[in-house]
């Protein structure tokens, strides 16, 4: 079980706001959860945070429990041993998240060689059947291949075998299907759906990869969260006027744009609700302070139209 | 595919001899006045001109200068295939085993302090680059933009003033002491190259410094050491197995030029101390107007060039594997 | 202006580099002020040593050290200008030209400009300066035409990006002339990448042309720096302990070296970025 207590993330660089306010989530093991949000709403660094992969600038306060233990109290001697090992991250496929100097069998079985002290040769044999069971064929071939050679996809699902490598039972994933077309992300999401004994934090603005894997789906809006339901619950009857509004916005509901847009400045000058701006319910009260997060039966939302 | 890249830098490289070699013909030849002069030099001309007229003939014919200029290129171009690149009339030797016998002393200074420089500057990068704002980064790099500053011939004659001549640890000039054979004389040697080589190692590892540097901070905001980070590498084993391999590549492609240098960039310091390599040699033959040692010269530093811009381009195709085809 | 002043309060090591220019610029505009004597003028006793009389003593044929110094700086300076102006405006047209009309014009300048970088230029440029012959004049034009490939080719490659900008893409469609378009749109967009290589062809115009007067190869009339070096270090100034003869010479130059290093270090590093 991992659990995130009141983590704050603040970077020096930019005053005072904060990139990430008082954020709380409980992960059971083998559960499925998806963050949801637009970009730089905090989501990703909020991820980093958590295996303190930020850069030096980055104030983090809370806590984040792992059987017990608080990741932000270990030494960073310490908390080597658990990346990788307990707790793995998997960056964009997308992006530079390979070497692109080093063969993919190498980088896949590198978590091995660290953490069950195989040697090179051992770890990349391994990597044959972590890349087989993400389905990425000719195994054989793609581990003496350069991450150039392979397609985002690929990537992609090379770097989820490269996290569970060491059996690390938390996963953290950061959009994984960034970049992908429909038909790509559809592997991306049967490769998910294959962590049956893993638990999943991932990360995405992808609402219907959301949709397909998170089993509690999480809001997040301008560093805070706004909303927590179960799956079914959170797509039948989403509370936080956000979370309708992005529910109307997808093609199989209308497309529809019912909610302005507020410059980020705006957004986080306001003392109230973030949302408040954009908001169609909005009442005085709105604008004065923030919504705590109110609980209704397991799905929490940050609302005041809830509060009575 | 990689092959083919490799041929085609190589057809490039010889183009790019070919036109040096013609510009070079054209610009002696291109010169106002009598061409002889330009062949044999001021003095000699003049010399000669006085003691011996019938000789000046004898080399216009030699070189042909009665004949129309495109038959004198061919000829020029000739005589080089042949390697072939004419008569210093100043040192009376055919330039070439003048040029041989330099290049063999500019070499011994050149190759191990370039090699050396390259250690010394890029393990000092790597470990400012890798602790940046550490104490070392602190105190080197200011130190090392400022070095870089200063002309190399101001710091060979300061550093000559002060271990030469008020410290006289080391001889003030020339390469050895003469008289001396087997042991006797690499140790005299060795004693005579310590301030070229100072001079020669704190200036280009100081360049080094500031490239590897560069590329180690450039490196070690990219994402994938971010990944290696979150697999729980351990930091002195990213450094060896994600970082290092990274820098490796632009630094050769530094280094290698630093090779293309070898020549032009021991100028200074050969003239300071009065190492007769081919810089110096560069140095003389303009003040005793010897043409063809010029030209010969020229062509040297620039081939030198060519080459380690081929060597640069072909250890990029070699070593990344992210060049397939242009 | 205003905005000028302000920034160089925030970037102190841009200010320092300022003033240090500064220092040498006035020095050279008020040389006749400043120098008690003549640099030309032979005042009798050679090797004086440092005195009341001759801040810096005499040299081998009885010149003031301390005015030959002095008037350097007009002499350094004048070569550095002159042919950073040149060059820079030499290397931005071909930049500019070769980077907007792409196509066989990029690939001739290209190959140009590879060529220009590949040759080595000191050796160039000592060859050059021994045919020329004529002193100052030989030696601007040597530096002109051997060090106008990294501006140009630093230009090129901010031009190529910028001519895939919208609005210069509606100049284009709206039929502007490209003359119009290269010197009135392209080039204000430019200027603080042509700015940071004219400070740094500066720095390395004087570079070359003290390393070349030091060789031997500047005018004798006018003495540079580099020039005064020259005489210090070949009439073995070292060997007779003579410090205040070879070291003023040396200071100046790497003063001034460092000065133009400070003020283009910002700059220097952006434009880095755009070459990788």
């Amino acid at each position: 079980m991992l659990e995130i207590k009141d983590v704050n993330v603040h970077f020096s660089s930019a005053g005072a706001v904060g990139a990430v306010e008082d954020f709380s989530l409980t992960l059971e093991p083998r559960s499925k959860t998806v963050l949801i949000g637009e970009s730089g709403s905090g989501k990703s660094v909020l991820l980093l945070s958590l295996l303190r992969l930020l850069p030096a600038t980055a104030q983090i306060t809370g806590s984040v429990l792992l059987g017990g233990v608080d990741l932000f109290r270990l030494k960073e001697s310490e908390l080597e041993k658990i990346r990788g090992d307990r707790i793995s991250y998997i960056p964009q496929g997308g992006g530079n998240g390979l070497n692109p100097l080093l063969k993919i069998g190498l980088q896949v079985g590198e978590p091995l060689m660290e953490h069950r002290g195989y040697p090179k040769k051992k770890a990349v044999e391994a990597s044959i059947q972590l890349l087989r069971r993400f389905r990425l064929g000719r195994e054989e071939t793609w581990i003496k291949a350069y991450p150039h050679m392979l397609s985002g996809g690929m990537r992609q699902r090379a770097m989820i075998a490269m996290g569970v490598a060491a059996g690390s039972r938390v996963i953290l994933a950061d959009e994984p299907t960034k970049g992908l077309d429909s038909d790509r992300i559809q592997r991306v999401v049967e490769c998910f759906r294959e962590l049956r004994e893993e638990t999943l934090l991932c990360v995405t603005h992808d609402i219907h990869f959301a949709q397909a894997v998170g089993q509690q789906i999480v809001v997040m809006y301008a560093a805070q969260q706004l909303e927590i339901a179960p799956n079914g619950e959170f797509f039948a009857n989403p509370l936080h006027p956000y979370s309708q509004a992005i529910l109307r916005a997808m093609p199989e509901n209308g497309l529809e744009c019912s909610v302005g847009f507020a410059p980020p400045h705006d957004v986080y000058a306001s003392r109230g609700c973030r949302f408040s701006d954009r908001c169609p319910y909005k009442t005085p009260r709105c604008e004065e302070a923030v919504p705590p997060m109110l609980d209704r039966n397991g799905h929490k939302v940050r609302c005041w139209k809830y509060a009575d | 595919m990689k092959k083919k890249i490799i041929i085609n830098r190589i057809l490039i490289s010889i183009g790019t001899i070919f036109l040096i070699i013609t510009i070079s013909f054209f610009l002696v030849n291109s010169m106002p006045g009598d061409p002889l002069v330009n062949i044999m030099g001021d003095e000699e001309y003049y010399k000669v001109k006085n003691s011996n007229p019938e000789l000046l003939t004898q080399i216009a014919e030699k070189y042909g200068l009665n004949e129309s200029l495109p038959q004198r290129y061919f000829k020029y171009l000739k005589s080089i295939l042949t390697l072939d690149f004419g008569y210093s009339y100043v040192k009376n030797q055919p330039v070439l085993d003048v040029a041989l016998y330099r290049l063999k002393w500019t070499l011994l200074l050149a190759v191990p302090a370039t090699i050396l420089s390259a250690f010394i500057g890029g393990w000092l990068g790597i470990a400012a680059g890798w602790n940046s704002s550490g104490a070392l980064d602190r105190i080197m790099t200011p130190l090392a933009l400022v070095m870089n500053t200063i002309p190399t011939n101001c710091v060979a004659i300061i550093v000559l003033a002060i271990f030469a001549y008020r410290l006289r640890w080391f001889p003030i000039s020339g390469m050895t002491s003469g008289g001396l054979v087997g042991w006797a004389k690499a140790r005299d040697v060795l004693w005579h190259m310590a301030l070229p080589l100072l001079v020669m190692v704190l200036s280009r590892s100081c360049g080094n410094f500031i490239h590897m540097k560069s590329y180690v901070t450039q490196i070690k905001s990219e994402e994938y050491i971010l990944t290696a980070t979150a697999k729980g590498v351990k930091r002195s084993r990213i450094l060896r197995r994600h970082v290092l391999k990274n820098c490796f590549l632009p630094y050769i492609t530094v280094l290698c030029m630093q090779f293309g240098h070898i020549v032009s960039g021991s100028i200074m310091v050969e003239v300071v101390f009065t190492w007769v390599g081919m810089g110096d040699m560069m140095n003389s033959s303009i003040s005793s107007s010897d043409f063809p040692m010029m030209q010969l010269c020229f062509l040297i530093t620039a081939v030198c060039m060519v080459l380690s811009n081929i060597a640069a381009d072909v250890l990029y195709v070699v070593f990344d594997p992210r060049i397939e085809e242009f | 202006m205003k905005k000028l002043l302000r920034e160089l309060r925030q970037n102190k090591t841009c200010l320092i580099g300022v003033l240090i220019l500064l220092f040498f610029g006035l020095m050279a505009v008020f040389a006749p002020v400043l120098a008690p004597y003549d640099p030309e003028e032979l005042l009798g006793a050679p090797y004086l040593k440092p005195s009341a009389q001759h801040l810096l003593g005499t040299n081998d044929i009885g010149q003031d050290i301390f005015s030959e110094v002095v008037y350097g700086a007009r002499v350094s300076l004048a070569v550095g200008l002159i042919s950073a102006a040149v060059v820079t405006a030499v290397g931005s047209v071909i930049g500019i030209v070769s980077g907007y009309y792409k196509g066989a014009v990029d690939k001739v300048f290209t190959v140009l400009t590879n060529l220009a970088m590949t040759i080595p230029s000191l050796p160039l440029t000592i060859l050059l300066v021994g045919f020329l012959k004529t002193g100052m004049l030989g030696m601007v034009v040597a530096i002109c035409i051997t060090s106008w490939a990294s501006t140009a080719r630093v230009v090129r490659s901010k031009v190529l990006q910028i001519r895939e900008l919208p609005y210069i893409k509606i100049e284009k469609i709206l039929g502007a002339p490209d003359i119009l378009i290269m010197f009135k749109h392209i080039l204000p967009n430019i200027t603080d990448i042509v700015l940071t290589r004219c400070a740094m062809s500066v720095g390395g115009a004087m570079m070359t042309e003290s390393s070349l007067s030091f060789l031997g190869l500047g005018s004798f009339t006018r003495k540079s720096w580099g020039n005064i070096l020259h005489f210090a270090f070949f009439r073995s100034s070292i060997l007779n302990n003579q410090w205040w003869w070879y070291l003023p010479p040396i200071l100046c130059i790497s003063l001034c070296m460092l000065g133009f290093m400070l003020i283009t270090y910002h700059g220097r590093t952006r434009s880095q970025l755009i070459q990788s």
